[in-house]
């Protein structure tokens, strides 16, 4: 097919697009149970001997882009369809909500601070900076959309919708962590990997307190580690996060496990690659009447 | 549903609550003259200007998914929003009670229509 270079007629609609499914909804994918034939491919090996987690890990997103002849996609919305069942959402945003409150995975913290999650809970919509197009950061960004790994260091990509794309490049030669950068409070701090037989091992320091561990208000503090484990099993891809935060948690918390497909669509295909990134202008703040989010 | 949309949208999926700016409940038909589009997240925005009764016109402002939420529904090739021309788009009205509304479908100008978000018909 050709690729989307033709030149706007008319300068109305400025810049194309970003990603079909970026790091913040790669849900999805773990959510179509990988088949057993995508586990079973042998797993591919760096020249190390160590498992190659390169590769484009956003699995193989339903194509409904149109043919340019007027077939727009019908039966969902834009919402609907990234379950691959072109399903729309119920009631997307008030079930989210509650979905989300409702998992019982939460962070322990400490009794005193439960007081002030439930308040940016509820304040989410101004408190939480993501919404304001800022970097969810580490961990509540997940794993990558995209990995290359190169002898001694990983570098890993991610599109995250609305902040934008990002990317973190980490040493795994066994270096400590940086004497400057680790000290410097940052969105997604300073980070090193080590390999743990076949599951690479990346631990996380240096955050600010802007971010969160994740959506329903789990702020943290300047101590927070967090480690990372991602291993591939074939053309599957395991994601799981431990935030560690003494100061605040009772004990560290396990992050739900994800699971990534690795997208083996053809080059040509409109969800094979990555779309160029829009930029993120919030406008919606003094619009917001009632403290509804999801 | 509800179990395959909590096994979905694990994480954010989409921006804010549209019922924290929006009202399901006030449906309303902007017929007129695309002004201006803005290509961006978390939502790209349409500015249509409407003429009232009187004559006078008014500009709205129209909010609606980001880009990659628009390429899904098909929407993101070229040609398919030109300044100038005269677009119908129903919206949702804004709780503030600006000229500003959340887009649920766009008639395009050879008449086509095509449905950008199902509001509370998804319920």
């Amino acid at each position: 097919m050709k690729p989307y270079s033709s030149r706007y007629s008319v300068a109305t609609v400025v810049a194309i697009a970003a990603l079909w499914l970026g790091p913040m909804s790669v849900g999805p994918q773990g959510a179509q149970a990988p088949g057993a034939a995508a586990e079973s491919i042998p797993t591919p090996r760096a020249p190390d001997g160590k498992p190659d987690l390169t590769g484009l890990w956003t699995g193989n997103p339903p194509t409904t882009v149109d043919t340019g002849q007027g077939d727009f996609v019908t039966g969902i919305d834009a919402r609907g369809g990234n379950d691959g069942t072109g399903a729309g959402a119920v009631n997307f945003e008030r079930d989210s909500t509650l979905s989300r409150r409702s998992d019982p995975n939460k962070p322990m913290y400490k009794p005193e601070f439960w007081e002030r999650v439930n308040y940016l809970d509820d304040n989410r919509n101004v408190e939480d900076s993501y919404f304001s197009c800022a970097n969810p950061g580490v961990p509540r960004q997940g794993p990558p959309i995209k990995i290359m790994q190169a002898p001694g260091e990983v570098a890993f990509f991610y599109d995250i919708y609305p902040a934008g794309r990002t990317y973190r490049t980490i040493p795994t030669d066994g270096r400590p962590h940086h004497p400057d950068r680790s000290l410097e409070p940052t969105w997604m701090g300073d980070s090193v990997g080590h390999w743990e037989g076949d599951t690479l091992v990346i631990e996380t320091i240096g955050f600010n307190v802007t971010t969160w561990l994740e959506t329903p208000g789990y702020f943290h503090g300047y101590d927070l580690v967090v480690t990372e484990r991602l291993s591939r099993e074939g053309n599957v891809l395991h994601y799981q996060a431990t935030a560690e935060d003494p100061e605040m948690l009772t004990e560290p918390w396990v992050m739900n496990p994800r699971t990534l497909n690795l997208n083996t669509l053809a080059w040509d295909d409109p969800a094979a690659g990555l779309w160029e990134d829009v930029p993120c202008i919030e406008k919606d703040l003094e619009h917001l009447v009632t403290k509804e989010h999801h | 549903m509800f179990g395959l949309l909590v096994a979905a949208v694990p994480l954010l999926a989409h921006h804010h609550a549209v019922q924290a700016e929006f009202d399901y409940d006030k449906e309303m038909t902007l017929t007129g003259t695309l002004e201006r589009v803005e290509w961006v997240n978390p939502h790209a925005f349409f500015f249509l200007a409407v003429a009232g009764e009187n004559g006078d016109v008014t500009t709205w402002s129209v909010a609606t998914v980001g880009p990659s939420g628009l390429r899904r529904v098909g929407l993101s090739r070229p040609g398919f929003f030109e300044v100038g021309k005269t677009y119908t788009l129903g919206t949702y009205q804004a709780l503030d009670g600006t000229d500003f509304a959340w887009l649920r479908d766009v008639t395009l100008p050879d008449g086509r229509v095509v449905t950008v978000w199902s509001g509370k018909d998804g319920r």
